[in-house]
């Protein structure tokens, strides 16, 4: 098997049956790819499961930036658009807050490569 | 007040809208113009990519894991790990008339100084052929002003006539003629006021060439009063390849607009073998495999996706066309390389210069051997074909005999006619750059010629006789050159009044 199928399959089988991506069942993988592969193709292996992981694990979690603090009820309404905006997202997607003075105002939310914003300076740069 | 708050909040309002979502992804690499970025999921083909200070970049490559992108525009302010937004917009240019007049970039942005350029309307770059039902076969000439074309290797609107040589042979001259010409055209055109004229508007496309020639190329339409009616899309030798990739399909949307709203238009691509090379250095970059000369496999497609875009549109669709005289250089005079070959099988025919005629003084050094146009005489005024339809059976005849009478062994009466009026002929089609004919007076030289006026003259002093002819017309022949133009056939009448004006001059020129 070419080494970039091979590289999916197991970054499918990092991920446990509520989509999220474990420390455990990478480890997991990472001692399977230790003791069945040849050294020469482990690392390349590794290297190719390593770079689709980071693009996997962008997908996890979810980064709110708000010029200030962000209220509780706010934040729950955030995650239920997020959740709507992006269907494929895993049942228990991670949240992170983030304050973000250079906004100026607004909020940004990131989730894998799409962003979604709304923000003082993104007007003021659109507008310049 | 209220009005200007109100304007203010909605152009507010649509920009929020526009930004409130994006695919980013950053950029990985980044060499000679092309990027690769990790991310982008969602990018389409040929969307449009933003980074930071205005720089766009066009999705080529859509990879798995990554996103290969050409940039356009300055790109020294773009760095690795900077990152690339969608626009959901493919590549689009400003479109109209407030162009003509105007040079521009690729992306329609201008470069003469002359300040902003209000365009109503835009137009994407690449979009698809116009498909055969709204056609119309090419049925009208589109004077290029060079006798030797326009009697023998007629050009209609809407056909794409190939202008092939190798370098220093005059291929930028008949292409620059031709715009002259039309510039010409349009303003008697418009200043008789008739109403079924259609003016040809010019749009000229340098790539890869040398701003030195680029700036002589301006000042030549400036002189010769062309600049209103043409736009010049320039992407330089010192522009990154991508610019000089898109440059012609830019062009090309520019002149679509002139054709799907009614309008003629003309553009000339100079030249497409720069075009070539610059999208081999593109598919290289983006790691393409590569074909025949390094080339990638889709360079047929490259050419053949933009010259189906010029066309005669039929009159439920407007009746508006797009001529294209796309431009190849060749080594050697090898017209069997890759590139020509290719854009020789696009095209409606070709015009091959030579430069063995060149040298020789030959100047257009059209070899009319192997140049050739496809439509045929359906582009050509009833008047030219009464006068020029033999010409070519009889340049070829005289090219033929005359190389065998090099031999220098006996020739009866009749071969020796026919390599004097070939001689004749020869001295006849010669043309100084930049001075195209108007073609009354072409119908009226070659019936000159086919009549017999020119026979007494010495070869060498043909074209002094030929000057001399157009001299008289001009200033004794008015009424008689206005009709071929309004009758456009050489009825009885027209031709006792060239009789009678041939004898006149003859008279007069000694």
């Amino acid at each position: 098997m070419k080494i970039k199928a091979e590289a999916k399959i197991l970054v499918e089988e990092s991920a446990g049956s509520d989509g999220m991506i474990s420390r455990e069942r990478v480890a997991a993988v990472c001692d399977y790819v230790d003791q069945k592969e040849s050294p020469r193709r482990k690392t390349a292996l590794l290297r190719a499961y390593a770079k689709l992981l980071a693009l996997e694990l962008k997908k996890q979690e979810a980064l709110v930036e708000c010029s200030g603090e962000i209220g509780g009820a706010t934040f729950e309404s955030i995650k239920e658009f997020i959740k709507k905006a992006a269907p494929e997202a895993p049942a228990k997607l991670k949240f992170a807050k983030k304050v973000n003075g250079k906004l100026l105002g607004g909020i940004r939310i990131r989730y894998g490569d799409n962003i979604w914003e709304r923000t003082v300076r993104t007007t003021l740069d659109a507008l310049r | 007040m209220n009005e200007i708050l109100n304007q203010i909040s909605e152009r507010i309002s649509k920009i929020e809208s526009e930004n409130r979502k994006s695919n980013v992804g950053t950029i990985i690499a980044l060499a000679d113009g092309v990027a690769r970025l990790s991310g982008l999921s969602e990018a389409m083909y040929n969307e449009m990519i933003s980074f930071d200070d205005g720089v766009f970049g066009i999705a080529l490559n859509l990879g798995e894991e990554e996103v290969g992108c050409v940039l356009l525009g300055d790109t020294s302010s773009v760095r690795e790990g900077q990152e690339g937004r969608t626009t959901g917009k493919l590549l689009s240019v400003p479109v109209g008339k407030e162009l003509l007049g105007r040079v521009v970039d690729v992306l329609g942005r201008p470069l003469d100084g002359k300040g902003e350029i209000k365009a109503k309307e835009f137009f994407p770059v690449e979009k698809i052929a116009p498909g055969i039902l709204p056609r119309k076969s090419v049925n009208q000439p589109l004077q290029t002003g060079i006798l030797e074309v326009d009697a023998m290797i007629p050009i209609g609107r809407g056909q794409r006539e190939l202008i092939i040589g190798d370098r220093s042979t005059g291929k930028t001259s008949i292409a620059l003629d031709t715009i002259i010409n039309q510039a010409r055209i349009n303003k008697e055109g418009i200043e008789s006021g008739a109403k079924d004229f259609r003016p040809v508007y010019s749009v000229y496309v340098a790539i890869g060439q040398k701003n030195a020639n680029l700036a002589r190329t301006i000042q030549l339409l400036e002189k010769h009063d062309a600049m209103q009616y043409t736009v010049i899309v320039a992407a330089s030798a010192s522009e990154n390849a991508a610019n000089l990739y898109i440059a012609p399909y830019s062009g090309c949307a520019i002149g679509e607009w002139f054709m799907q709203n009614g309008m003629d238009a003309l553009i000339v691509y100079d030249d497409l073998s720069k075009h070539a090379a610059a999208y081999r250095q593109v598919s290289l970059l983006l790691k393409r495999p590569s074909g025949r000369e390094a080339y990638p496999g889709d360079v047929f497609y490259l050419h053949s996706r933009l010259l189906e875009r010029s066309a005669r549109m039929n009159e439920e669709n407007g009746g508006g066309s797009l001529t294209a005289l796309p431009i190849i250089e060749t080594q050697q005079g090898d017209v069997s390389a890759y590139i020509p070959t290719n854009v020789i099988s696009i095209t409606d025919g070709q015009i091959f210069l030579d430069t063995d005629l060149f040298n020789q003084g030959i100047r257009p050094a059209i070899s009319v051997g192997i140049s050739v146009s496809r439509v045929g005489s359906a582009a050509q005024i009833k008047a030219f074909k009464q006068v020029g339809g033999t010409l070519k059976g009889e340049y070829a005849q005289y090219k033929e005999l005359a190389a065998f009478a090099q031999f220098g062994s006996d020739l009866d009466a009749r071969t020796k006619a026919t390599i004097e009026k070939g001689d004749r002929l020869v001295e006849v089609l010669k043309q100084k750059n930049n001075s195209p004919k108007p073609v009354q007076m072409e119908v009226a030289i070659l019936w000159t010629l086919q009549n017999g006026f020119l026979n007494d003259i010495e070869v060498k002093k043909i074209a002094d006789a030929v000057k001399s002819f157009e001299e008289y017309a001009k200033a004794h022949g008015q009424e008689v050159l206005g009709r071929i133009l309004s009758e456009k056939v050489i009825s009885d009448g027209i031709a006792a009044q060239l009789k009678s004006l041939c004898e006149a001059w003859k008279k007069t020129f000694i």
